[in-house]
């Protein structure tokens, strides 16, 4: 450019001589009096923040070092000591959710998982008895309590409003403000958003903690919100995305046939203009203004059919994308006024560019540098993990199995994202490792059980979600996911040392979902649940109910609700004699309840909740737990409350594996570097197992015992009766 | 050359023009806006933005870490070296757009110092003039005179310093307004301007030389001292100029400093520039 502006022959000539009068001025400057060798904010800008920082941390450090003899002092005469003295420094835990101990049996056994092999001959592999239900939630919920659902709260998923039968979440209540201040169209909130943790008892880490033993807790479901302790945590399933649900995706598409989407997220037709899309990305309702409505941002695509790729502007950003591929996370934000923003990140993915456009955008996740909620212990602790991985899904359910029910991205796409947010996890977990030398790391991986869910008719030819789509070319995803978590382990295994227990653990197994049963279709045509007058089927979330007439009625995934007098808001059910005979009257009925169709067996148990738990939760549970067959769940209608014309229905969707079936179809795995003594071990036993490993007292409301008793040195074991010395040991 | 700078001291005397009857702070607070900005299109433009901000986020997320896990030594140490090392890092980041900056700013840095550099003489202030010859001839150097235009007397004869090929004079001011010293050196005349003031933002050059790039970098807007075989430098000793601000007479280029970084900082949002 230069050189043509010049028009000199002669540009090197030129550059040489700018580059002389560019050395003579800092020769000069360097030379001249004080004032002249200042050169400007230039270095102001390149070396007043290293200075700051530098500043700042030598006096973080020296704040650090200096106050440390006088806080092992406080921690020494002020928190409670470890009971007995164990060599264990670090216990390490990896859930692997829905990691079934059949496939994995038969992996290794073919020499597939040399790792867990290697992890097994150290010590344990065996089943771990999950919870009743056997649903992530309620698992995981009694991994970190020791307790049974009753005694943490968790059932479901979802579970009723007594006051409106609506749905509400389990595990967390997120509200607005409870006090906000009008000024004109402005709602000023007084404070912070409602937020409570709805799973009751203490996750074992908060115990550690008391004891003065440090934890990271990584992306372990129903931690959210986040709870303080001593140590950092992340949390996982059940985090919201910006919008308040479990996950709405966004959709954009030129063909309108595409845009008849059911459920977990929102379709848009859009038009090109001039190879142009104008549109916009639905964000969060603005509580912040009066009748806000739901904040938006405009949403440009620049097509680049030549290149085939396509321009995309939104917030600040702008970014290329080639089809078929994922943008890294973009950071978005909505304004909502009063210069107050709100913060989010979001994927995109091109399905095709022409002659049809398509694009999938995931659920905008709460940005993790930004958090519009806590989303981790400390407040911090994700920024931090932000900052030092890049941006990640902060999302619970962050792997959009919807987004593949509905058809709106391939399984390729699916698996693609799935494996990023792994990796994602991955770095975290190994990055724990690295910043908890003693104490407690535990991370949960959900990609185990998501890729499961997705893929599990592909070990079927029968399966009926087989139907249409691609068997062969997705046969060997499920194994391959083993393979990946076997180098994850191994990873792992070269992390350890003598004082470290290992153990890898999922809260249930899984296995083929092929029939739904709509549990709401059987208690209407047994006359326990009513329509109102003139319908025959409901809509969702039990539209049509006629609540003065009805008995029972089911809602999730884990069973039966009595309508109980004075539980709920328009019960008829008298406590008492009415409420039981009614309850053994539907447990006979169900007890095996058969699917004339197929010719099988759907339910195997029914579980009177009231009778098989003592906690104190267990009244405003599901009143009876249903235990479906292999092969069987609550149908999708079901779930959200809906009555259709029939019980039984075939399973056509992605989500074709499931573990909502009677607990003792699916257990899950232990796998761990130490022997354990006890024979049918529980989830519950978990808790108790990493008290007792350092040494802290077990609290005695836990139900669940210890698993490992003192280590057997190799002198103490005699060859002939190894066995039985280790029973001794025990 | 002199085409180049009056086109540059003109464009900083219509920046300026404005903020004259002001105080200094004023027009020094707008040049500090606009050189705040340069700076930040430069930076923009010339750094590798990317990994600024990824070496920032690891400088800041080892910062949190000496918080999060305080109670490990180990994991404190090892994140104040990483701490120093991705310091260095973004310092290196930093060397190219400051090389790119150098040139401009040298250029805007000379032109203020001509505007807020130095005072004008008041009346009755004294001041040193100062001739320097390439040529350390007697016979040359005795023969030097000055005369001063009314309003300017001439208060000390002149010194001659063979040594230094150099004669001075005392001079004081007397009234008002843009004087004249004239000096004739064997058949040559030179003039000299000296500005009497005593409120408002005055452009003083307290130096001109012979050489065109020296006086096109110190004597900005005034023309060189025309060719000739011996004088090489004509100074006037005006007094240091300082900027008030509160209660404190700063340096200008302290204030500047500080008012550039502060526009630059408040600013990079706006230009979208990670510094």
């Amino acid at each position: 450019m230069l050189k043509k502006i010049v028009g000199c022959a002669d540009f090197n000539s030129l550059k040489t001589l700018l580059l002389a009068l560019a050395f003579f001025l800092c020769v000069y400057a360097a030379q001249t009096e004080p004032a002249l060798s200042y050169i400007g904010p230039g270095a102001g800008f390149a070396f007043l923040s290293s200075f700051l920082v530098l500043l700042l941390t030598f006096a973080l450090a020296v704040f650090y070092l200096l106050s440390w003899p006088l806080r092992f002092l406080v921690r020494k005469l002020f928190r409670k000591g470890p009971k007995t003295k164990t060599d264990i420094k670090r216990v390490i835990i990896i859930g692997l959710d829905g990691m079934d101990p059949g496939l994995a049996k038969g992996f290794m056994d073919e020499g597939k998982l040399p790792n867990f092999k290697k992890l097994s001959d150290q010590g344990t592999f065996t089943k771990l008895g999950t919870s009743y239900p056997s649903i992530s939630p309620v698992a995981w919920s009694s991994f970190m309590t020791g307790v049974d659902p009753s005694h943490h709260n968790i059932f479901d998923f979802i579970t009723r409003d007594p006051c409106t039968y609506q749905p509400m979440l389990t595990s967390a209540d997120i509200g607005k403000a409870s006090n906000v201040l009008p000024i004109g169209k402005y709602m000023i909130p007084l404070g912070k958003p409602k937020m409570r943790l709805l799973r009751k008892s203490q996750p074992f880490w908060k115990i550690l903690g008391k004891y003065g033993i440090f934890s990271s807790i990584i992306r372990v479901p129903i931690t959210f919100p986040p709870e303080k302790f001593n140590g950092v945590s992340l949390s996982g399933m059940c985090v919201p995305d910006l919008r308040g649900s479990q996950g709405t995706f966004s959709h954009y598409t030129t063909i309108k046939e595409r845009t008849n989407i059911e459920t977990g997220g929102e379709s848009r037709f859009v038009e090109l203009n001039n190879d142009i899309i104008k549109t916009e990305l639905l964000g969060p309702e603005n509580h912040l203004v009066k009748n806000g409505g739901e904040l938006t941002l405009t949403l440009t695509i620049k097509l680049d059919k030549e290149k085939a790729k396509a321009r995309i502007e939104i917030s600040d950003e702008s970014f290329e994308l080639e089809p078929k591929s994922y943008s890294p996370w973009i950071r978005i934000a909505f304004k909502a006024g009063l210069g107050i923003k709100v913060h989010g990140i979001c994927r995109f993915y091109i399905n095709s560019l022409a002659p049809d456009f398509d694009m999938y955008v995931t659920p905008i996740n709460i940005d993790p540098e930004e958090p519009a909620l806590p989303i981790s212990h400390p407040f911090i602790f994700s920024v931090y993990l932000a900052k030092l991985i890049g941006s990640y899904g902060t999302l619970g359910l962050a792997e959009d199995t919807w987004a593949l029910n509905e058809g709106v991205i391939d399984e390729d796409a699916f698996l693609k994202q799935s494996y990023l947010l792994y990796e994602e996890r991955e770095k975290m977990f190994f990055n724990a490792l690295e910043k908890t030398p003693r104490g407690l790391v535990t991370c949960v991986f959900d990609t185990t059980d998501r890729v499961q869910h997705m893929f599990f008719r592909c070990l079927d030819p029968e399966h009926p979600a087989n139907r249409g789509k691609e068997v062969e070319k997705y046969k060997n995803v499920i194994e391959d996911l083993y393979i990946k978590m076997d180098g994850l382990i191994g990873r792992a295994l070269e992390e350890t040392d003598d004082n470290t227990v290992l153990g890898v653990i999922s809260d249930h197994g899984f296995t083929q979902f092929r029939r739904g049963v709509n549990l709401n279709s059987w208690l209407y045509k047994e006359g326990y649940l009513v329509l109102k007058e003139g319908y025959a089927v409901s809509g969702d979330w039990l539209e049509n109910v006629d609540w003065e007439r009805t008995k029972a009625f089911s809602l999730g995934l884990a069973g039966i609700f009595i309508n109980r007098k004075g539980r709920e808001s328009g019960g008829i059910v008298e406590e008492g004699k009415e409420l039981q005979t009614l309850k053994n009257e539907m447990i006979e009925k169900l007890n095996g309840l058969v699917d004339e169709e197929m010719g099988g067996v759907s339910i195997r148990e029914i579980l009177d909740t009231e009778r098989a738990h003592s906690g104190p939760y267990k009244y405003d549970a599901p009143d009876l737990l249903i235990g479906y067959n292999a092969g069987y769940r609550s149908s999708w209608g079901c779930a959200v409350g809906r009555v259709t014309d029939s019980v039984f229905e075939d399973n056509t969707k992605h989500w074709s594996g499931d573990h909502c079936v009677d607990p003792n179809i699916v257990p899950g795995v232990i796998f761990i570097n130490r022997k354990i003594s006890k024979e049918n071990p529980h989830l519950n036993d978990m808790a108790p197992t990493v008290l007792d490993l350092f040494g802290v007292e077990i609290p005695k409301y836990m139900k669940g015992t210890p698993l490992i008793g003192p280590k057997i040195t190799d002198d103490q074991i005699n060859p002939e009766g190894t066995e039985e010395k280790e029973a001794k040991a025990v | 050359m002199w085409y180049l700078n009056l086109a540059i001291s003109s464009f900083f005397y219509l920046l300026i023009a404005p903020f004259k009857n002001l105080d200094p702070l004023w027009s020094l607070m707008v040049m500090s806006l606009l050189v705040g900005i340069l700076m930040l299109v430069i930076f923009r433009y010339t750094s590798n933005q990317e990994a600024i901000r990824k070496t920032k986020n690891k400088i800041r997320a080892y910062i949190f870490e000496l918080r999060l896990f305080k109670d490990e030594l180990g994991i404190v140490l090892s994140a104040q070296k990483k701490i120093f090392s991705y310091n260095m890092k973004y310092m290196s980041y930093a060397l190219k757009p400051m090389l790119f900056m150098i040139v401009p700013l040298a250029l805007i840095l000379i032109q203020l110092e001509g505007w807020y550099g130095f005072k004008a003489l008041t009346p009755e202030e004294s001041a040193v003039v100062s001739l320097k010859l390439s040529d350390g001839n007697q016979e040359v150097i005795n023969g030097i005179t000055m005369t001063a235009s009314p309003g300017l007397e001439i208060d000390s004869p002149a010194l001659r310093i063979q040594s230094e090929k150099e004669v001075n004079w005392r001079i004081r001011a007397k009234e008002f307004g843009s004087h004249s010293l004239t000096f004739n050196v064997d058949n040559y005349s030179f003039n000299r301007e000296v500005i009497v003031s005593e409120k408002g933002l005055k452009r003083i050059t307290p130096a001109s030389f012979r050489s065109e790039l020296w006086n096109f970098l110190l004597n900005p807007g005034q023309k060189a001292i025309p060719d000739n075989p011996y004088v090489e430098e004509i100074d006037v000793s005006y007094p240091l100029n300082s900027i008030k601000v509160y209660k404190w007479g700063l340096h200008w280029l302290v204030v500047l400093f500080v008012l550039s970084i502060v526009f630059g900082f408040a600013l990079k949002g706006l230009f979208k520039v990670e510094i």
